[in-house]
C-alpha cells in the first residue's frame, strides 16, 4: 500500500512525506481510541480494569501525548517537509538518510514516551511527561529536524521565504527552546529512569505553563497555521487573502503567545503581577488570532461556492472557524473573574478539545486529504462522499463533546461555590462528581463519533493510496472535487 | 544594573516597546512600495505547479 | 533601520528574529520569580519530605494522580471552607516538580493530611467505592502488594539535595533506616521525628510486617498541607505579596 512511483518528481523527497502521512493516520487512530477509553473511564470507573497499567492516571498522558506529539507531531513534520520543498522548489537538505533518521527517531521518541507512561515512568508535569532519557533523545532528533528544515530554506531557489515556512520555523525553534527549558532535570542515576526537575514550587509552576501554554501556541497553533497558509490556498486554488496581514499575524502572534502562560495559574501562589501580565497578553492575543482567522477565511472570498462541492475544503475552512472560536473563548477564560469559575473544571477540557479536534485535527485532515492523492500520484481521492461522511460525523462528535463539557464545567464550578440558606456549602465534593455522569457519557459518545470519522478517513486514504476510485455521484452540481 | 531593576523597567515600558515594534511591522507590511512584491510572494505556492506539470509528462 | 526584507530572504536572520521575539516574554515573567524576594513568603515549618513520604510522592506522580487532583487552594471563601487555608508559595519550595495540578476531577489534596485516618486512606486507595460509593477514582490494590525499596531512596535524597532541597548528609545516610522506621509500629522514631517533624508514623497500610507502596503513599498524603501552622500565620508579617509583587 506504500508503493511509490519514484522518479516522477526526482527533485523532491516525497517518500519521507508519505511515511509521515501514514504515521499520522496510525497515531491519530491510536490517540483518539485512547481518548475514548479514558472518557468512558470517567463515566464508568470499572473500565480502569483494576490493573496498574490501565488506570486513568497512566492512560491520560498516553492520550495527550499520542494526539499532540504522535498525531499532531507527525502531521507537522510531514506537512512541513512537504511545504518547505515545494515553496523553496528544492529537495530536502541532508538527503534521504537524514530524513529517514528524523522519521524513525521521532517514532522511537513516541514509543519511548508512551511505554514509560504505562509503566509509571513520568516526569509528572502535564504535556512534558517523558523522562530525562526520552527528552535527551528528542532533543537530538529535533536538532536534526531543524538542520533539515533550515538547510532546505538556505538552498532554496525561491528568493522569498514563503510565510508558511516562517510559521513552521517558529514552531521548530520555539518548541526546542521550550523543551530544553522545561526539561532541565537531575537524573537520580544514569541507569535509572527517575529524575527531579531543576526547579521547584512557584518557579517550576511558571516554567511549566510557559512551556505548556506555548506547546499550544507553537506546536498546536504556529505549526498548524503553517499548514493553513499553504493548504488552504492550494485547495481553494487562490492565493492567501492578504500576504501583508500574514506578516503582521506572524510577528504579533509569536510575540504575544509566549506571555500567556500565567493564565493557567490565576489565584494560585504565583505573584499577582505575573498573573496580571499573563491575563493582559492573553486578551491581546485575541487580535492576531482573529487576524489570522480572517486571513484564512477570506482566502475563499469570491469562491465560497467551492464549499458546497468540496468537502476537503470544508474541513479546512471549518477548522479555521473552530480556530476563531477557541481563540475567542481562550482570552475570555483568561479573565480572572471567568477563570475563577472555569479553572479546575471540564470547561477547560472542552475548550482544549474545541481547539484540538476542531482546529488541529480538522486542518490536519484537510491537509492529509490534499496530500495523499498528490504524494501517491492519484487523479483524485477514492471517495469524496466518504470525506463528506467523515466531515459530518466528526463535526457532530465535536459539538457533543464541547457542549457537554460546557454544561458539566460551568455546572460543577457553580456547585462548588453554592451555599445553602444557612450559609453552609450546599454540595459535598462527591455530589458534584456524581452530577457529571450524564455529561461524561455524552462526551464519550462524541469521542466515539470522532473516532469513527477518523477510521472512515483511514479507509478512504488507504484505498486512495492503492489507486482505487469509487464510482459515485459527484457532490453538488459540478464534477468531482479533489483537484490533486 | 541588576536583573531586578531591569525587570522593573521592562515591565513599566512594555506598552511602549510593543507599540513601537507593532507600528513598525504594520508600516512595513502596508507600505505601498511593498504591495506588488507581497502579491507576488502570495503566488509562491502555485509556482511549483508549472514545474510539476512538466515533470508529469 | 533593519529592513524586513532581510527576515524574508535570509533564513538565519529570520531564525534569530524569531528567537529574540519569543525569548522576551519568558525572560520577563520567569527570571524575576528567582530574584524578587517577595515571591516566596517567610514562614516556619516547611521541611523536606521524609524518605517514606518522598517515595509516596514519587508513586503519586507515577500513578498520574495530578491528572485529577490539584494541590492548590485558591483564596476564595468556598475553597477555604471546603479545603482549608489557601496555599502559599512557601509550601511548595521543595516540590521538584510542583504538583499544583490543573483539574479537579477529584477534590483538591493540598490540605488532605490528617483529614482522614490511615485506615481510611488505605481502604480508599484499594477500592474507593468501598468508602465513597459515588467515587469514579480507579482502584490501586497493587500498591498494597508491592514493597518499596529502602536501599534506593538515599540516591533520591542525594539527587534532590543537588537541586537545592536541604537534605543533610545525615538525612541521606539514614534514609533507608528512616524509611523503614516510619512504617514500622513501635520502631524507635525519635531521630526520624527530629529530622522530619510531624511525620505520620506507625503501620500506615494495615500490614505491619512490610513496608509497601501503600505505606509510602499514605505517609505522603498525611503530610500534605500540615507543615505550616496557620493558627499563628500572619500574612502581613510573612511579607506576603498581596498587591504588585514588584513593590520594594
Amino acid at each position: 500500500m506504500t508503493q511509490s512511483r519514484a522518479g516522477v518528481m526526482p527533485s523532491y523527497n516525497e517518500q519521507i512525506v508519505r511515511m509521515f502521512t501514514i504515521a499520522s493516520m496510525f497515531w491519530g487512530v491510536v490517540g483518539f481510541l485512547v481518548g475514548v477509553v479514558i472518557a468512558f473511564q470517567l463515566a464508568f470507573p470499572a473500565l480502569n480494569l483494576g490493573l496498574e497499567w490501565t488506570s486513568f492516571g497512566r492512560l491520560r498522558p498516553l492520550h495527550t501525548s499520542a494526539v499532540i506529539f504522535a498525531f499532531g507531531g507527525n502531521v507537522l513534520l510531514g506537512t512541513s517537509l512537504f511545504v518547505v520543498q515545494r515553496t523553496c522548489r528544492t529537495a530536502l537538505f541532508g538527503g534521504p538518510l537524514m530524513a529517514e533518521f528524523l522519521f524513525w527517531g521521532y517514532q522511537l521518541f513516541i514509543v519511548l514516551a508512551a511505554s514509560g507512561y504505562v509503566l509509571g515512568i513520568t516526569g509528572g508535569t502535564e504535556y512534558s511527561e517523558p523522562e530525562w532519557y526520552t527528552d535527551l533523545w528528542l532533543t537530538l532528533v529535533w536538532v536534526v529536524y531543524l538542520l533539515i528544515f533550515l538547510g532546505t530554506l538556505m538552498k532554496r531557489k525561491e528568493p522569498h521565504i514563503y510565510v508558511a515556512n516562517w510559521f513552521y520555523l517558529a514552531f521548530i525553534v520555539t518548541v526546542a527552546m521550550l523543551h530544553i527549558g522545561r526539561n532541565l532535570s537531575m537524573p537520580v542515576s544514569f541507569l535509572g529512569t527517575k529524575s527531579y526537575s531543576l526547579f521547584a514550587g512557584v518557579q517550576d509552576a511558571m516554567l511549566q505553563w510557559w512551556y505548556g501554554h506555548n506547546a499550544v501556541g507553537f506546536f498546536l497553533t504556529a505549526g498548524f497555521l503553517g499548514i493553513m497558509y499553504y493548504f488552504v490556498p492550494k485547495q481553494a486554488n487562490r492565493p492567501v487573502y492578504s500576504y501583508r496581514l500574514s506578516i503582521v499575524h506572524f510577528w504579533s502572534l509569536i510575540f504575544l503567545y509566549i506571555w500567556a502562560g500565567p493564565h493557567h495559574l490565576h489565584y494560585t501562589s504565583l505573584p499577582d503581577w505575573t498573573q496580571s501580565l499573563g491575563m493582559v497578553f492573553s486578551i491581546m492575543l485575541w487580535m492576531p488570532s482573529w487576524g489570522g482567522m480572517i486571513n484564512g477565511l477570506m482566502t475563499l472570498s469570491g469562491a465560497w461556492d467551492k464549499l458546497r462541492t468540496d468537502p476537503v475544503l470544508r474541513f479546512l475552512v471549518t477548522s479555521i472557524g473552530f480556530y476563531g472560536m477557541s481563540t475567542f473563548e481562550g482570552p475570555v477564560m483568561s479573565i480572572k473573574a471567568v477563570n475563577s469559575l472555569s479553572h479546575y473544571t471540564d470547561w477547560t477540557i472542552g475548550h482544549v478539545h474545541s481547539g484540538a479536534l476542531g482546529w488541529v485535527a480538522f486542518v490536519s485532515f484537510g491537509a492529509m486529504y490534499y496530500m495523499v492523492p498528490v504524494l501517491w500520484k492519484r487523479e483524485r481521492l477514492y471517495s469524496s462522499r466518504l470525506v463528506e461522511w467523515h466531515f459530518w460525523i466528526a463535526t457532530f462528535g465535536i459539538v457533543l463533546y464541547i457542549v457537554s463539557m460546557w454544561i458539566s464545567g460551568i455546572m460543577q464550578g457553580l456547585m462548588w461555590r453554592a451555599y445553602d440558606s444557612l450559609g453552609f456549602l450546599q454540595y459535598s465534593f462527591v455530589e458534584t462528581v456524581a452530577a457529571m455522569h450524564p455529561y461524561y457519557v455524552v462526551r464519550g459518545f462524541g469521542g466515539v463519533l470522532f473516532l469513527i470519522g477518523a477510521l472512515i478517513m483511514t479507509y478512504n486514504l488507504i484505498r486512495t493510496m492503492r489507486g482505487d476510485v469509487r464510482q459515485e455521484r459527484s457532490i453538488g452540481s459540478t464534477v468531482a472535487v479533489a483537484q490533486a | 544594573m541588576s536583573l531586578l531593576d531591569l525587570s522593573h523597567m521592562a515591565r513599566e515600558l512594555w506598552v511602549v516597546w510593543l507599540l513601537i515594534i507593532f507600528a513598525a511591522i504594520i508600516f512595513h507590511a502596508y507600505r505601498g512600495r511593498n504591495k506588488d512584491r507581497f502579491e507576488d510572494c502570495a503566488q509562491i505556492p502555485f509556482r511549483e505547479d508549472s514545474e510539476e506539470m512538466n515533470n508529469h509528462g | 533601520m533593519i529592513k524586513h526584507e532581510r527576515f524574508e530572504t535570509n533564513s538565519i536572520v529570520l531564525l534569530v528574529g524569531i528567537l529574540l521575539t519569543v525569548a522576551i516574554g519568558g525572560l520577563v515573567e520567569i527570571v524575576p520569580l528567582f530574584t524578587i524576594g517577595e515571591t516566596i513568603e517567610k514562614v516556619e515549618g516547611v521541611r523536606p519530605l521524609s524518605p517514606l513520604e518522598l517515595a509516596g510522592r514519587n508513586i503519586y506522580i507515577a500513578e498520574g494522580c495530578y491528572n485529577c487532583h490539584s494541590q492548590q487552594v485558591r483564596p476564595f471563601r468556598d475553597e477555604v471552607e471546603r479545603y482549608g487555608h489557601y496555599n502559599l508559595a512557601a509550601e511548595s519550595i521543595y516540590d521538584h516538580p510542583f504538583q499544583w495540578g490543573s483539574k479537579r476531577t477529584g477534590p483538591d489534596l493540598a490540605r488532605v493530611g490528617g483529614k482522614y485516618s490511615n485506615d481510611w486512606q488505605a481502604a480508599h486507595l484499594i477500592d474507593p467505592r468501598s468508602v465513597v460509593p459515588e467515587s469514579i477514582m480507579p482502584t490501586y490494590p497493587h500498591l498494597a502488594r508491592q514493597d518499596v525499596e529502602p536501599a534506593e531512596i538515599g540516591a533520591d535524597l542525594h539527587a534532590l539535595s543537588i537541586v537545592g532541597v536541604p537534605y543533610s548528609e545525615e538525612m541521606i545516610a539514614e534514609a533507608a533506616a528512616d524509611m523503614v522506621a516510619q512504617a514500622t509500629p513501635d520502631a524507635d522514631t525519635e531521630a526520624l521525628l527530629r529530622r522530619y517533624p510531624k511525620a505520620a508514623i506507625g503501620d500506615l497500610d494495615g500490614d505491619p510486617t512490610r513496608v509497601t507502596k501503600m505505606d509510602a503513599l499514605v505517609a505522603y498524603l498525611q503530610s500534605l498541607g500540615r507543615m505550616v501552622d496557620f493558627t499563628t500565620y500572619r500574612p502581613e508579617l510573612a511579607g506576603e505579596a498581596t498587591t504588585e509583587g514588584s513593590q520594594p
